[in-house]
């Protein structure tokens, strides 16, 4: 997709993320887990955009390199223009308002010790821009109203052992958008809940989207969520995005064979519908140790020779959909 | 975990005349005898649970996870039950394996496996059942196997605790198991830690096939897993049901997963069954309102995209459950006897049972 500069809101450009592992322990070679490996995406403003894969793909490495909370290898990701790699602390920690996480687990995410009150008025506490304490208050009561946790002022005193999972999420999301950001990354919001409350959360987060403008990039491994969920997908193999497009595409006729079998797995909740699997063999080969050429030929039902030799990239396949296989035919 | 079921003998089975005389018990639904399901093929069964309840003492009071659970498992087929978490499905698992926790109880009720009461039955007969007639395979296969034995030394300590073989025999039966779950023997040695999670959960599985069960309890057995991988082990799960003509109870939130692999649902609501009958008309044709909800909150990837319903409201607190039917706080045709009266599984259709004022429940 190509995007204006007016209308790109992050641009992440042959973003790299090695983590350094050692053979032994007495071993002085150097290998590297590649995680993320000359990944770039663009995600426009308004947009909900969506990493997908399998666990170990590298999904949650980029979300967490985007918040600064890992130091990419090489790479730049521009938001809003700016290179937030090339940032100082203190330039990172004022732009960072900007960007908030949502997390899996809101069990975990939230501090048990910590009332409601303190939880969704730490970040502007953390920013210096509680003002006074009726002007927190009120931005604590609009953040938390926001979420559906009305009346709000009864959840102030509350902890998160007192609520349940899709409160507590409410919370987080709360906790996320006090600080009134534009981008939200959202790392599986909903997989830790309730199917009977997932479609909640999401519907939440769609409303949120449009009435503060924000922009999401949501990571999961759920493609029948995503589907119902996100405008544009990326999916990603072992480090690398293997096929980009607008939902629609990827999911309805994906290129890539990596695309289309994880997408024949899925199982669908209709005992009528019979589709044919395809089953890969194995697992997702280690990311210490990437296979030559395509990272998918080892698995790929339909690899030639040449896959193994050559790394392809991505290209557009049909208009909005890109995909990075050396045997696509290219409309 | 086979260490403290040190002490076993091979189990004799029991005698055709108790299951003659077991097999033939009517199931009861809280209290009163209804309609049992799936009259005609009463022979069949292999496990029944009459009314089950069990509880739990936690500091805030006494938690009723299983409030009157009754369905059976016949030979051969698939039993899924499904529902959200802590509708009740582990504990109904774990009361039948009777590997509650110290803290839990089953206060009422009857498990009755090859007509056999599992709930009287006494400790060394249990061990002499369990793993021989029932097995379990747990949802963390990280934390279901011990870290450090490897995978053969835990495999043959299960076949040896139950069953008066050889060393040698054992490790052969390992071996052929290993590569009926399609592990690489190279594998035999490996400790859990090195293995990836979809091979834990093949360890798991075999594991659970060492000594011969006739039913097989999967708690969740897909849950943790990759989506390549969790259609991976369903399908090795389809195949070995079919080839040894397993009878399976399958535990899981997934609708989804359900639908590949069981014959029969029993959809679970606040520690009752809600709704129970053949997969098909549970699917196309749902009865109880938390049945339509739970469907139409299912994401699909085929399909037109729906939008989306939640159900409003939580499920209740088990240590206080409400009055009445226990959806009845969340329900949309709530009536005022809902919150009265509990309503009982009547028929709507053949096999085909729900709990709802409703229909007369």
């Amino acid at each position: 997709m190509i995007l204006t500069q007016a209308e790109t809101l992050l641009d992440v450009q042959d973003l790299r993320v090695w983590f350094p592992a050692k053979k032994g322990f007495l071993s002085k070679t150097r290998t590297y887990v590649r995680a993320v490996d000359e990944v770039s995406f663009q995600v426009a403003r308004g947009e909900i955009f969506c990493l997908v894969g399998e666990s170990g793909c590298g999904k949650t490495t980029i979300a967490n390199t985007l918040l600064g909370l890992v130091r990419p290898t090489s790479g730049k990701a521009f938001f809003n223009g700016v290179n937030l790699f090339s940032l100082h602390k203190n330039e990172m920690r004022k732009l960072r308002q900007n960007i908030q996480m949502i997390f899996q687990d809101p069990y975990e995410s939230l501090n048990p010790h910590m009332t409601i009150f303190d939880i969704v008025a730490e970040p502007l506490e953390v920013n210096h821009l509680a003002g006074s304490p009726d002007e927190k208050e009120s931005r604590v009561i609009e953040s938390l109203e926001a979420v559906g946790l009305t009346p709000a002022q009864s959840f102030f005193d509350s902890y998160p052992h007192q609520m349940s999972g899709g409160q507590r999420q409410r919370v987080a999301i709360a906790a996320a958008l006090v600080l009134k950001p534009a981008l939200i990354v959202a790392d599986e919001p909903v997989s830790m809940l309730d199917i009977s409350i997932r479609a909640g959360i999401l519907k939440l987060m769609l409303d949120l989207g449009k009435k503060f403008n924000l922009t999401y990039v949501f990571i999961t491994h759920d493609l029948a969520t995503a589907r119902n969920f996100v405008d544009r997908i990326s999916v990603m193999y072992l480090g690398r995005i293997v096929e980009t497009g607008d939902t629609k595409s990827v999911i309805e006729a994906p290129i890539h064979p990596y695309t289309r079998a994880l997408i024949s797995v899925v199982p669908v909740p209709d005992p009528r519908v019979k589709k044919e699997k395809i089953l890969l063999a194995g697992e997702i080969p280690s990311p210490i140790q990437i296979p030559s050429g395509c990272r998918f030929h080892t698995r790929c039902p339909v690899a030639k020779e040449i896959c193994s030799e050559e790394e392809p990239e991505l290209r557009r396949a049909r208009p909005g959909q890109y995909a990075a296989c050396s045997q696509m035919i290219i409309e | 975990m086979f260490s403290s079921w040190s002490g076993v003998q091979k189990y004799p089975g029991p005698s055709h005349s108790l299951i003659k005389t077991h097999i033939h018990t009517q199931p009861v639904y809280g209290g009163q005898v209804a309609n049992p399901p799936a009259v005609g093929s009463m022979p069949e069964s292999l496990l029944t649970v009459n009314d089950l309840k069990t509880e739990f003492h936690t500091q805030q009071g006494v938690a009723q996870a299983v409030r009157g659970v009754s369905f059976h498992v016949h030979h051969g087929e698939v039993l899924g039950l499904a529902g959200e978490s802590g509708c009740g499905k582990t504990t109904t698992a774990l009361s039948i394996m009777r590997l509650l926790p110290p803290t839990a109880r089953i206060v009422d009720g009857q498990i009755l496996f090859k007509g056999k009461d599992i709930v009287t039955a006494g400790e060394k007969e249990i061990r002499n059942l369990r793993w021989k007639d029932v097995s379990i395979i747990f949802q963390g296969s990280m934390n279901a196997l011990n870290p450090v034995k490897n995978i053969c030394e835990q495999i043959t300590e299960a076949i040896l605790l139950h069953e008066k073989v050889t060393y040698a025999e054992a490790l052969e039966r390992t071996k052929s198991l290993l590569q009926k779950v399609g592990l690489n023997l190279s594998k035999l040695r490996s400790y859990p830690h090195e293995l990836s999670g979809g091979m834990r959960q093949r360890v798991m599985i075999a594991m659970s096939l060492a000594c011969n069960p006739s039913l097989v309890i999967a708690d969740e057995p897909v849950t943790a897993l990759d989506v390549m991988v969790q259609a991976q082990i369903l399908k090795l799960i389809k195949n070995l049901q079919d080839e040894l003509n397993l009878s399976m109870i399958l535990i899981t939130h997934d609708l989804s997963v359900m639908v590949d692999v069981c014959n029969r649902l029993a959809i679970m609501y606040a520690g009752k069954i809600v709704e129970y009958g053949a997969v098909e008309p549970i699917f196309y044709e749902p009865i109880h309102p938390y049945t339509q909800l739970l469907i139409k909150a299912f994401p699909s990837i085929e399909g037109p995209i729906g939008q989306l319903r939640s159900i409003p409201g939580n499920p209740p607190a088990l240590i206080n459950p409400p009055p009445g039917c226990g959806f009845h706080p969340r329900c949309p045709r709530a009536r005022e006897e809902c919150s009265r009266s509990d309503p009982r599984l009547v028929e709507v259709g053949t096999g085909h049972f729900a709990a709802c004022h409703s229909v007369g429940g």
